[in-house]
């Protein structure tokens, strides 16, 4: 045989073997998409180790993966891309009704709200006031600093601010506080993160009605089975202590079980009316 | 360091660059830089204003405080950055604070502008300064450099100036100076294969040039020198024969010859030339030799054969030059014995006016003799040739000297010179005699003493008049004075001046012939002449005049008319003729008698020659009663007035004449012809036209003047 048409039937075996789809060889790889809350960066960070561990604990191979924003991950998990997610509640709901993802674990050591802040100094002591008042805000779907306050706003308060949205929260506790705006809509743990100078002198007016944290939810594709696997694996983790640590970074301060109905009072709040697509 | 002096000139500079650096470039250039840090930190400025307006227009207020965070955090020289609202709320930082102003901060305000309007400003306060401190620092570190390092090239520079210009140079100069004063010898420094060499070379072929050329002009000095000291020799040095001797002494040195001669030429009877020795080398070995040279003082050796070695300049005319001479001595006319000629140079000699003079031979040069050993001598040749000539005619001048004094010494008539102021130059002998005096008792004074004493005065005059005026009456022809011997005896003299120049001495030549005895003969001569013409008048008077009355009788007047007729026909003149006679003079005579008519013809005849007084006239005595005048030269008009004057005068007269039918007195009758004659004219037809006119004047009634012109003059 001449080498080039050796050459040939290599090649051509190759691109045979390479078009066979990649399930069929290995065992399953389970996408893993993650809300971009931080940057992609970070969120790799805090999570090659977890998938790592996981992969350790259940023998299944874990790819992570995200999308650039949040509107785009939206359309991600509305799509069914990813296998497993780990995303607010608010898009929990939005993707169980789309899709039928259902949560397995969650923080059940805290609970999700969002605080309405004014200067220190200010005259406004009640909700009621800020009606027609700028409230400045992160971004129109921040689920504890806009979301919920908006939603509460309307259904509960009856009043109508307006709004701007100063893209962070630092960024509303600034607007408040050099006065910018009347108020501002954020979260405590944002808050806490302040520096003094600017969080002595605000003063938090209301806090929103609180509702369960961030789950990581499975996708209805999965087998149960492999659900199941993924579930206990966490739980594994979440007693482990070096685990614990890896898992309180997502935030998961205590990994517990998560339960649909656990987003029952959300589901309730009609967010998905304010919601801004 | 002796050149501390040449360092000057680089400290100077020094410390003007240092200056200049210091006080001009470095603040100058600390002004750009601040400038343009400022210009820097504007910009940057500009650029964080754009960013952070976006963030402000997002109300992005985290964002903007954590850039305007890191903005202040990069930028050490950033005291503070304040970013303010329009509406004068602070956005940054968090709280206000005022730092104290001071000169070091510069505060560069930007406004944000979003669509034309200004949502507020950004306020940086940096400390410029701070900025430019390093760039500074920099600076005067490499200012510093500069200096040290140029102070450090100026000292290895001048060092090396110093030793490879400045030492060699000066050594140059001390040793150029020494040349300048004459001292050639002096060594000149020797330097390294440096750009020096090639000028210390030149130097020295300088220094041999003008050692050469000194060498040349001490020599052409000393060759002008021995010429003018023939010269002046000739002038003052009777012995020609020692200046000749002279001359060749001189040339043999110049020459560096050892014998030669000089010689001149001169023609003998069939006009050959041939060579007279004036002065020969004396190397006489022998009698004969001997005998040789001392014709040569004698003057009376000649060299007449010139065909040989000897004579070929004189036949060329050029210098003949013979290093190798092959020729017999003897033929040279050299006698026996004679040293041998090694070398030979025969050179003509001419005089000013290119004529050959004579000649000069040199024998036995030490190295021999070439063209230019014979031309650098040229000047001695043409002072020789000169000399030769002028020699000669110096014998000549004397000999004519001797000839003219000669000449006057023996002269016959008596010659005196002298000068413009009358002072008598020369006395010859015969004015000796003439004037009686000694010829010293004469010279030296004036020449007025030879003069009477009325001359003398006048002569004084005479000589101012002269030099004033340059005409003087005795110069130029002979005159006839008198002079005053010795013994006071004045006597005429004839006298011929001459006035002699030469060059600026006037000179006044008198020849003085004593002519006394003439004189005496010429007044002798005068009177028997005086004599002899009276006997000569008197003898003639005998023939030609008439007995009775006295005036010229008939034979004058036909000869006087014959001669008149052809001196009027020569001259082309006018001939007058009056004839007259008396009226009725019978009856005269028959009445008072005839002694009577005698005595009125002689009163007549007297009367009317006092009228013709004029040279020419002549009256005379035509007949018995008939009388004539020839006027020469006179033209009827004036001839008829001549007549009328005649008629009034006998009538003035009034001679009484009881008998006279036309009057009671004597009266006349006239007839006045004028003619002009030609060569055919007679004598007669004038007698006969006057003769017509006075027949006219008679027969119209007598007593009157009537001319051949037909003009009726009444009585």
């Amino acid at each position: 045989m001449k080498k080039s048409d050796l050459l040939a039937i290599f090649t051509m075996a190759f691109i045979n073997i390479s078009l066979i789809p990649s399930e069929v060889f290995a065992e399953t790889t389970y996408t893993l998409g993650v809300v971009p809350q931080f940057d992609a960066r970070r969120t790799q960070k805090i999570w090659t180790p977890i998938l790592k561990r996981l992969e350790d604990e259940t023998g299944l191979s874990f790819k992570l993966a995200g999308s650039p924003n949040i509107p785009e991950f939206e359309k991600d998990f509305t799509a069914g891309k990813y296998d497993i997610a780990y995303m607010n509640p608010y898009h929990l709901i939005v993707a169980n009704e789309s899709q039928g993802y259902t949560p397995i674990v969650r923080d059940i050591g805290r609970k999700l709200y969002g605080i309405i802040v004014v200067k220190k100094d200010s005259p406004i002591t009640k909700i009621e006031q800020l009606d027609g008042k700028l409230i400045a805000l992160p971004a129109p779907n921040a689920l504890g600093a806009a979301l919920i306050p908006r939603t509460e706003f309307s259904t509960k308060f009856n009043i109508k601010p307006d709004y701007t949205y100063v893209k962070s929260h630092t960024s509303v506790y600034l607007n408040v506080l050099l006065g910018q705006v009347a108020a501002g809509g954020g979260v405590q743990k944002t808050f806490s993160q302040q520096k003094p100078d600017v969080s002595n002198n605000l003063r938090v007016l209301y806090e929103t009605t609180k509702v369960s944290p961030h789950p990581i939810a499975v996708h209805p594709r999965i087998n149960p089975e492999i659900s199941k696997k993924i579930q206990d694996a966490f739980l594994k983790m979440a007693k482990s202590e070096a685990d614990a640590k890896l898992l309180q970074k997502i935030p998961m301060k205590k990994l517990g079980i998560a339960n649909l109905s656990d987003y029952d009072e959300l589901r309730e709040m009609g967010l998905e009316d304010f919601y801004v697509k | 360091m002796k050149f501390i002096k040449y360092y000057i000139p680089f400290l100077f500079v020094m410390g003007s660059l240092a200056i200049i650096l210091h006080f001009f470039w470095l603040p100058y250039y600390i002004d750009n830089e601040l400038q343009s840090s400022l210009a820097h930190e504007q910009e940057k400025t500009r650029l964080i204003s754009d960013t952070v307006l976006s963030a402000m227009l997002s109300g992005d207020l985290a964002e903007l405080h954590t850039m305007l965070d890191s903005v202040v955090e990069n930028n050490v020289a950033w005291n503070s950055v304040i970013l303010m609202k329009v509406d004068g709320t602070q956005l940054y930082p968090l709280f206000k604070s005022v730092l104290p102003p001071s000169d070091t901060v510069s505060i560069i305000k930007y406004p944000l502008i979003y669509n034309e309007q200004k949502l507020g400003n950004i306020q940086v306060q940096t400390d410029i300064d701070s900025l430019v401190a390093p760039k500074l620092q920099k600076l005067q570190h490499l200012e510093l450099l500069v200096l040290a390092s140029s102070f450090l090239i100026m000292l290895i520079g001048v060092f090396l100036q110093n030793k490879f210009i400045h030492n060699p140079l000066k050594k140059l100069s001390i040793a150029s100076s020494k040349i300048a004063e004459g001292d050639f010898m002096m060594p000149l420094p020797k330097t390294s294969d440096t750009v020096l060499t090639k000028f210390v070379e030149n130097f020295n072929h300088m220094r041999n040039d003008l050692k050469h050329r000194e060498n040349q002009i001490m020599r052409q000095q000393m060759i002008q020198d021995s010429v003018h000291n023939m010269q002046s020799k000739f002038l003052t040095v009777q012995d020609t024969g020692a200046v000749y001797c002279d001359m060749l002494d001189t040339l043999l040195e110049l020459s560096e010859s050892h014998f030669g001669l000089i010689g001149e030429v001169k023609y003998d009877e069939k006009n050959q030339p041939y060579l007279k020795i004036l002065v020969m080398t004396n190397i006489a070995w022998d009698i004969p030799s001997r005998n040789m040279f001392e014709s040569v003082i004698k003057g009376e050796l000649n060299f007449t054969n010139i065909d040989n070695l000897l004579g070929q300049a004189l036949i060329t005319g050029r210098n003949v030059i013979d290093n190798k001479p092959e020729v017999d001595l003897l033929s040279l006319g050299l006698s026996k014995g004679h040293p041998e000629l090694k070398s030979f140079a025969g050179i003509p000699m001419y005089n000013g006016k290119q004529q050959l003079t004579g000649m000069v031979a040199l024998a036995n040069a030490k190295n021999g003799y070439t063209d230019n050993s014979i031309s650098e001598l040229n000047i001695i040749w043409n002072a020789i040739g000169n000399l030769i000539d002028a020699f000669h005619r110096k014998e000549l001048l004397s000999d004519r000297e001797a000839h003219l004094r000669a000449i006057v010494d023996n002269a016959v008539d008596g010659i005196i010179v002298i000068d413009s102021n009358g002072t008598v130059l020369t006395f010859n002998p015969a004015a000796e005699e003439i004037f009686g005096y000694n010829e010293s008792e004469v010279i030296n004074q004036c020449i007025t003493i030879l003069m009477p004493p009325m001359y003398a005065l006048h002569y004084k005059e005479d000589i101012a008049t002269h030099i004033n005026n340059g005409r003087l009456e005795l110069i130029g022809s002979s005159k006839e004075i008198k002079g005053m011997r010795r013994n006071g005896e004045e006597f005429f003299m004839e006298v011929s001046v001459a006035e002699v120049k030469t060059g600026t001495i006037r000179h006044f030549t008198g020849i003085v012939r004593d002519i006394s005895k003439r004189k005496e003969q010429e007044s002798q001569l005068l009177a028997a002449q005086a004599i002899l013409s009276k006997n000569n008048d008197q003898l003639l008077g005998l023939s030609l005049r008439d007995g009775l009355t006295g005036i010229a009788n008939r034979r004058c007047f036909d000869e006087t008319l014959d001669s008149e007729i052809k001196r009027a026909t020569r001259l082309g003149s006018s001939l007058s003729l009056i004839m007259f006679d008396i009226d009725h003079f019978k009856l005269y005579n028959d009445y008072y008698g005839h002694v009577e008519g005698d005595n009125c013809l002689t009163s007549l005849a007297n009367s009317i020659a006092d009228i013709f007084k004029r040279d020419g006239d002549l009256l005379a005595r035509y007949g018995g009663e008939e009388f004539a005048v020839i006027l020469p030269m006179t033209n009827n008009e004036v001839a008829t007035k001549f007549a009328e004057v005649v008629h009034e005068k006998i009538e003035m007269l009034a001679l009484p004449h009881a008998k006279s039918p036309t009057a009671p007195h004597v009266t006349v009758s006239l007839g006045v012809a004028s003619l002009k004659p030609n060569k055919n004219t007679t004598a007669s037809e004038l007698i006969k036209l006057a003769d017509e006119a006075l027949y006219c004047a008679k027969s119209e009634g007598r007593n009157q003047v009537y001319s051949s012109n037909m003009k009726l003059i009444n009585a």
